[in-house]
């Protein structure tokens, strides 16, 4: 190996480490600001490990925030789980069953996808007000699962638009009709892009904020993502607490994303993701 | 295959944890006395921390003494003069889903945007029952009513106008005696600042540049011409605005030289402990008296009316009112009736640093400042502050235009014409 | 659960009225409880804000008569409108060219067979998984200009270099960007990995027979093959500038409204100053300024689906 290509080889490692440390660094400190207590924390002391372990400020976030986090399991795995189904009839549908105009359908659910959410914010507010689903957290999941139906649709079509027509067209000749081939067929092959697409809602219901912000209007009822920002006040602004509930606020979607992060990957590898 | 389990344990084990019911709703009260108020009650507030939070959590130890079979659902949702909870409340309101009760200013504010909307109910019939007529000062009833009725009960009057000092600071500096004037208060500015230390404390924060502002203007005008900015009788054009702009920033000039870069909480921070960075002076409502408490340094600090305010008493008056629609109407009026009570009052207002509303309160539970400010409240001449006397739009926006001169493009004219603007837009003088 | 759903679907047909069992209406009727959702939580709701930016609706108090285009006017007229449209290109070229230079460069180096790929890539990805909330937390503390990173440039000897982050009266939103990039460069990266990954291996080797370089390489046949993947990294991206509203919810807007955007200004005065007309005036602005960046993107897309 000659000496520059040992060179181009350190080099590489050694962006690639600068840049781990660039996306570790906020974990770290959050970490090490959780684990001091309040007296010990000064933003001239950021870096400084603590002098010992203390596990208060977890404590006590966790008893400020502890109905939050349930909160935000209570909404999260129903709206997942929900619009994700939703998502796997609909890809069904739109990938072999398409009708007159279900592109159309399919482009202005997609187009929608991208469009900021303030533009609706308003009308939402009125809307579950008239349903009776205003300030609930049903009414939130429900907004999730409407919301959430332009990504899921997308991500199962683009799946099942790649699963042989062949086949579909055999197991109709064998008398199946639209649900026997979607339990014959599309349902066991759709393990991978079920858990997929359920990830992804489950940490993008997670970790949102605005319409969670706007929809649940008690702070014991709103997920950890308005919590953490109700840790702060006008004076003194409690660190350490709020790092403690970022940190907790965080767990669950990266413990699900350590856990299936490969999966996750397989999904955008083959392409359920990309352009 | 093994991964897929684990993953399908955990949502299953979340799932099941999702069920079990988080709070527990208080078992209805099935004996005969229904008479008894029993329930929840959800007040919403911005008392979340420090001695406000102390505060209201002993006057939430009066309610539940009173009411035990309510439950209490303390919604405090924490931000400087409440910018978080107002936000909230507004969707609340506009999700037609208001608490049983929330925390407002008294004054124009809450008349503008609430009673008039109609969104709250009239509160004779509870100043009558509790005699609230008779121990609440005119001055006050007059401020919380609209048209003869009042609509909210005030649990507490703050000051707003104080300037509080580190003596050591002071001192230091060869300054013997607080500036009355704002002449005097530049000299002495002039003299710390050769001592290398800060004169004033102060933040990129609307909210903070709304309060001093409010100093500023209330320096320069007399109350005719201050109160008259707000009924429209003197135009957002006058001189005495681009007087008190120019002053403020006069003023932040000698403010520690980092003080765009820190955060309101810093500057706090700083004045109660020891950097090159300590601020000499703070202009702070007397909110800021339980904060020094709190911090154990009521010695290194001395306080003083703000230069040209003597004489002035500008106050504001937390209130709770009772939204039409209260989930729970019984239990918010239950609420209201310890907000208005003798006990209710002089549990909350000793720690939070207020002083009563009632006339009847018992001074001795009140510490000498605060008994003070009940001496000042009887001889001043009482002002509203401008928190009381506008609408919530027009507090946000002069907080925002004033921080934008001060931090950003300091042309007093510029912000004299945005602020005659945003008068216009939130219908002052209509 | 899915097969008691299916073996009652089995003996449906039966029951069903005749227009019904044709299997393309069920089809339809599966796929229409979406649509109907879709057309009036998404496409009916933004016509009803653009009817509020229009209305006289500026008080707590709900008033829906037509006023013309006085809140456009005001908005058009506003200077925190114009700082809005300023940070908002400052933070789209700073968050655009961040998340796409980084990610393009970490999926290069990560796909030349490194050891480790497994830790880095998941490392990289990480803070994708958490909240823009816990993102704005995190890096606030850490943008502390008296302290936080500052701290340690000044360990490391530069006493002298001492940015103002966040707090900078003009360039707030520049600091910002790093806060959005760290959370979304990692994906980024994860796409133009797929997207390299989907390269076969026959044309590298053709080129590298051809005696291209790596420069070459890359400048002529995976940059040109990845621009789809490029393109889908300008959209989400773009979108993501627009509809920015968490950061500033966190952070604060800043001196001189340096680090404010447009989401927040709608959110501030709709909810905050009950000025709601100003609000949809706002709102409708961001949709009109996201239909240029999506649309010829998912033409383009859909065209190609269909080939």
């Amino acid at each position: 190996m000659s000496w520059h290509r040992l060179l181009a080889g350190s080099t590489k490692y050694a962006v690639l480490i600068a840049f781990a440390a660039f996306y570790l660094v906020p974990f770290y400190v959050m970490i090490l600001t959780g684990l001091k207590p309040l007296e010990d924390i000064s933003s001239f002391e950021i870096w400084n490990m603590p002098k010992s372990l203390d596990f208060g400020s977890f404590r006590e976030a966790w008893n400020q925030m502890d109905s939050n986090f349930w909160n935000s399991v209570r909404i999260t795995i129903p709206g997942a789980i929900v619009s994700t189904f939703l998502g796997s009839l609909n890809g069904y549908v739109f990938a072999k069953w398409g009708f007159r105009g279900s592109n159309w359908i399919l482009f202005l659910f997609v187009f929608g996808m991208f469009l900021p959410g303030q533009g609706i914010l308003i009308p939402l507010v009125w809307v579950l007000q008239f349903m009776g689903l205003y300030g609930k957290v049903n009414g939130l999941i429900m907004a999730y699962c409407i919301f959430g139906i332009p990504i899921t649709s997308l991500l199962f079509y683009r799946y099942y638009a790649s699963v042989p027509d062949e086949l579909v067209d055999a197991s109709k000749i064998d008398g199946c009709g639209f649900f026997g081939i979607y339990r014959r067929i599309i349902l066991p092959l759709s393990g991978p892009t079920f858990a997929v697409v359920g990830v992804w809602q489950c940490t993008r219901i997670w970790n949102e904020y605005l319409m969670a912000l706007v929809v649940l209007g008690n702070p014991a009822r709103a997920p950890v993502t308005v919590a953490i920002k109700n840790f702060s006040s006008m004076g003194v602004i409690p660190w350490n607490l709020q790092m403690a509930a970022a940190l907790i606020a965080s767990v669950p979607t990266i413990a699900v994303y350590l856990l299936l992060g490969k999966l996750f990957m397989r999904g955008l590898l083959e392409g359920s993701l990309s352009g | 295959m093994k991964r897929y389990f684990l993953v399908l344990l955990i949502i299953v084990s979340l799932a099941l944890a999702a069920c079990q019911p988080v709070a527990t709703e208080p078992a209805g009260d099935m004996s005969m006395e229904a008479a008894e108020p029993s329930g929840t009650v959800e007040v919403f507030s911005w008392w979340s921390g420090g001695g406000e939070l102390a505060g209201l959590n002993a006057i939430i130890e009066v309610f539940n003494a009173r009411y035990p079979n309510v439950e209490f659902d303390n919604a405090a949702i924490g931000g400087g003069d409440g910018v978080n909870m107002k936000t909230v409340l507004e969707t609340r309101m506009l999700g037609g889903e208001p608490p049983d009760s929330f925390q407002v200013w008294a004054g124009v504010g809450v008349v503008e945007d609430h009673v008039v909307p109609g969104r709250m109910e009239g509160l004779d019939f509870l100043f009558s029952e509790e005699g609230l007529y008779d121990v609440f000062p005119q001055s006050v009833i007059d401020n919380v009513s609209y048209e003869g009725t009042p609509y909210v009960v005030p649990v507490n009057i703050h000051r707003q106008n104080i300037m509080w000092y580190r003596l050591d600071r002071f001192e230091a500096a060869g300054i013997t005696e607080p500036p009355t004037n704002w002449d005097e208060f530049f000299v002495a500015a002039e003299q710390l600042k050769e001592a290398g230390i800060p004169a004033i404390g102060g933040a990129s924060l609307g909210a903070l540049a709304f309060h001093t502002y409010n100093y500023f203007l209330n320096s320069v005008t007399d109350g005719e011409t201050y109160l008259g900015l707000f009924d429209g009788s003197v135009g957002w054009d006058a001189p005495e605005v681009a007087e008190a702009l120019e002053l403020h920033m006069r003023a932040m000039e000698y403010a520690s030289g980092d003080w765009l870069e820190v955060g309101w909480g810093d500057q706090v921070e700083r004045f109660a402990a020891d950097y090159d960075e300590t601020p000499a002076i703070i202009l702070m409502g007397d909110w800021f008296w339980g904060f020094i408490k709190s911090e154990g340094i009521e010695d290194l600090v001395g306080w003083a009316d703000i230069p040209n305010h003597q004489g002035k008493y500008v106050w504001v008056a937390d209130s709770f009112g009772l939204p039409k629609n209260a989930p729970n109407r019984d239990n918010a009026i239950a609420w209201l009736k310890v907000v208005a009570s003798k006990d209710g009052q002089d549990a909350f207002n000793p720690l939070k640093g207020s002083i009563p509303v009632r006339t009847d309160g018992d001074v001795s539970l009140y510490d000498e400042y605060l008994r003070e400010s009940m001496d000042a409240w009887q001889t001043h001449e009482l002002l509203p502050f401008i928190g009381g006397l506008v609408r919530q739009s027009f507090v946000t926006d002069l907080g925002n235009i004033v921080n934008n001169m001060l931090t950003g493009h300091g042309d007093v004219a510029r912000a004299q014409e945005e602020l005659i603007q945003a008068a216009q837009d939130s219908g002052i003088g209509e | 659960m899915h097969t008691d759903l299916t073996a009652r679907a089995k003996s449906l047909p039966a029951l069903l009225p005749k227009w019904l069992r044709d299997d393309r209406k069920i089809a339809i009727l599966m796929l229409a409880p979406s649509i109907i959702a879709v057309a009036v939580f998404i496409y009916v709701f933004m016509g009803w804000t653009l009817y509020i930016s229009v209305s006289n609706w500026d008080r707590p108090a709900l008033d829906l008569s037509f006023a013309g285009l006085k809140n456009w006017q005001r908005l058009v007229n506003d200077p925190r409108f114009h700082i809005d449209l300023r940070n908002l290109v400052l933070f789209a070229v700073g968050y655009m060219s961040q998340c796409i230079v980084i990610g393009f460069l970490l999926a290069a180096l990560l796909n030349e067979r490194i050891r480790g790929e497994v830790f880095f890539r998941t490392v990289f990805l990480m803070p994708f998984a958490v909240s823009a909330v816990v993102s704005g937390t995190a890096w606030r503390w850490l943008q502390v200009p008296s302290a936080g990173i500052n701290l340690l440039i000044a360990n490391m000897g530069f006493e002298n270099f001492r940015p103002l982050w966040y707090m900078h009266p003009k360039l707030g939103m520049l600091a910002i960007t790093i806060m959005g990039a760290w959370q979304f460069s990692g994906f980024v990266m994860a796409l133009y990995l797929a997207g390299l990954r989907a390269i076969p291996d026959e044309l590298r080797e053709a080129a590298v027979i051809d005696g291209a370089g790596t420069i070459a390489l890359y400048r002529h046949v995976f940059i040109p093959m990845l621009r789809p993947v490029t393109f889908t990294a300008i959209v989400l991206t773009g979108a993501g500038s627009i509809g920015n509203f968490e950061i500033p919810s966190i952070i604060g807007t800043g001196p001189g409204f340096a680090t404010d955007t447009l989401g927040f200004y709608m959110f501030e005065q709709t909810f905050r100053s009950s000025r709601y007309g100003l609000g949809a005036a706002v709102a409708t602005f961001m949709l009109v300024l996201s239909i240029p960046l999506v649309l010829p993107y998912l033409i383009s897309v859909l065209r190609e689906e269909k080939e």
